[in-house]
């Protein structure tokens, strides 16, 4: 057996168009995939895909979640995007509708982070490259 | 400036029961407004130019707070002061911190509790050596079989969920009944999961703002019914009213 690789990170959410509108809107991302259904659907982000599944496909998967919300506790991962200008695309997000947690500072090892959150709750860092 | 304040996060005397050895020199008369942050500390008090003691040094233990406090200082005051770790205060202190909550024990009220403290008077040539001589002090006395450390596991999830979790849900997860989990918090700490789950809340709230956040977005982040609700914890927690953020120079503020 081969090694395996990231290949897609799906993140359930209430309203699969609402978030990708959300995330076209806030982080200047593209859809490349919507299923007719409109339960699932994948965002152009490079070799490995940001995909939204609706909340009845995890019971439909045999599954059991605890639904994302904006209101509950963020749940203990995040989405990191990267960006050469986290300032600009910070404020864009917010003005998006992301809620802000902490505007753009740089780390000690000199990266610039931002943390919002998206509409369903879910964590994500704005952040420069790591430099070298 | 009314005040300088500084702290030590780097904890390199004891990782497991200091939080950060602090200090604070009063440029001019003023108060200081402590904020409840749910902690025990030793205090070192004394007359300084800002490098060193320049008279006696004055020792207290400081409870875990519930509500703010001013303190009345006057120029040319310095305190040197050691915050130990949510529910480590039994380990170091041997005392239960659930009899000095909103107290604050001054000089032979807490050489009487604490008998070694008196070490920690002892003259000093700078202030820098006291910081150490606290850290240390603290490192020596700390047992960790006084620390339960599925307690400790406990508290520092409501620590992590910006004490949001439900006591319900806190147990459930580290398979304890509810009682059990409250007693075992309530006397590790001196407060109630709920008491100390309010106080976290209140403080991330309060870094919430003090990055720059909305009052409306923090209300929901930190997890308050709404605006209002957030407002009157401010404002009965902290002393803060909603028109202007204080300045503010405390312990939990920076991360």
């Amino acid at each position: 057996m081969g090694g395996m690789k990231l290949g897609y990170t799906i993140i359930y959410v209430a309203d699969v168009l609402a978030t990708i509108d959300f995330y076209e809107r806030a982080f200047g991302l593209k859809r490349r995939f919507v299923h007719e259904s409109n339960l699932y659907a994948e965002l152009n982000t490079g070799e490995t895909v940001l995909a939204f599944a609706g909340e009845p496909m995890a019971e439909m998967n045999g599954l059991a979640i605890r639904p994302n919300r904006t209101g509950d506790i963020a749940p203990g991962f995040e989405i990191a995007l990267v960006t050469n200008d986290p300032q600009a695309a910070y404020e864009r997000a917010v003005g998006a509708g992301a809620n802000g947690l902490a505007p753009p500072a740089e780390k000690p090892w000199g990266q610039i982070v931002a943390y919002v959150r998206d509409i369903d709750g879910c964590l994500i860092e704005i952040c420069s490259p790591v430099a070298g | 400036m009314q005040r300088i304040y500084q702290e030590d996060s780097k904890a390199v005397w004891h990782p497991l029961a200091i939080e950060t050895v602090w200090r604070s020199f009063a440029v001019c008369d003023g108060h200081h407004r402590v904020l409840p942050d749910g902690r025990c500390d030793i205090i070192l008090r004394f007359p300084s130019d800002g490098l060193k003691p320049s008279g006696a040094i004055a020792v207290r233990i400081a409870g875990p707070s519930t509500r703010f406090h001013l303190v009345p200082v006057s120029a040319g005051t310095a305190f040197v002061g050691v915050r130990l770790r949510p529910g480590m205060a039994g380990g170091v202190l041997a005392l239960d911190p659930g009899l000095i909550v909103d107290r604050v024990l001054m000089d032979d009220e807490a050489m009487t509790v604490l008998p070694a403290l008196a070490e920690l008077c002892r003259p000093a040539a700078s202030i820098d050596a006291l910081a150490e001589r606290l850290g240390l002090f603290v490192a020596g006395r700390f047992r960790m079989q006084h620390v339960d450390p599925l307690t400790t596991a406990m508290i520092d999830m409501l620590h992590v969920t910006g004490g949001r979790l439900p006591i319900a849900e806190l147990a459930k997860l580290h398979n304890m009944d509810v009682r059990t989990a409250r007693r075992r918090i309530t006397a590790a700490t001196g407060l109630g999961p709920k008491q100390l789950a309010a106080i976290i809340q209140f403080h991330r709230a309060l870094r919430l703002r003090y990055a720059g956040i909305g009052s409306a977005n923090a209300a929901i982040e930190a997890g308050y019914a709404d605006q209002a609700h957030m407002s009157r914890t401010f404002r009965q927690m902290g002393g803060i009213g909603s028109a202007r953020l204080p300045e503010l120079a405390l312990a939990d503020l920076t991360p």
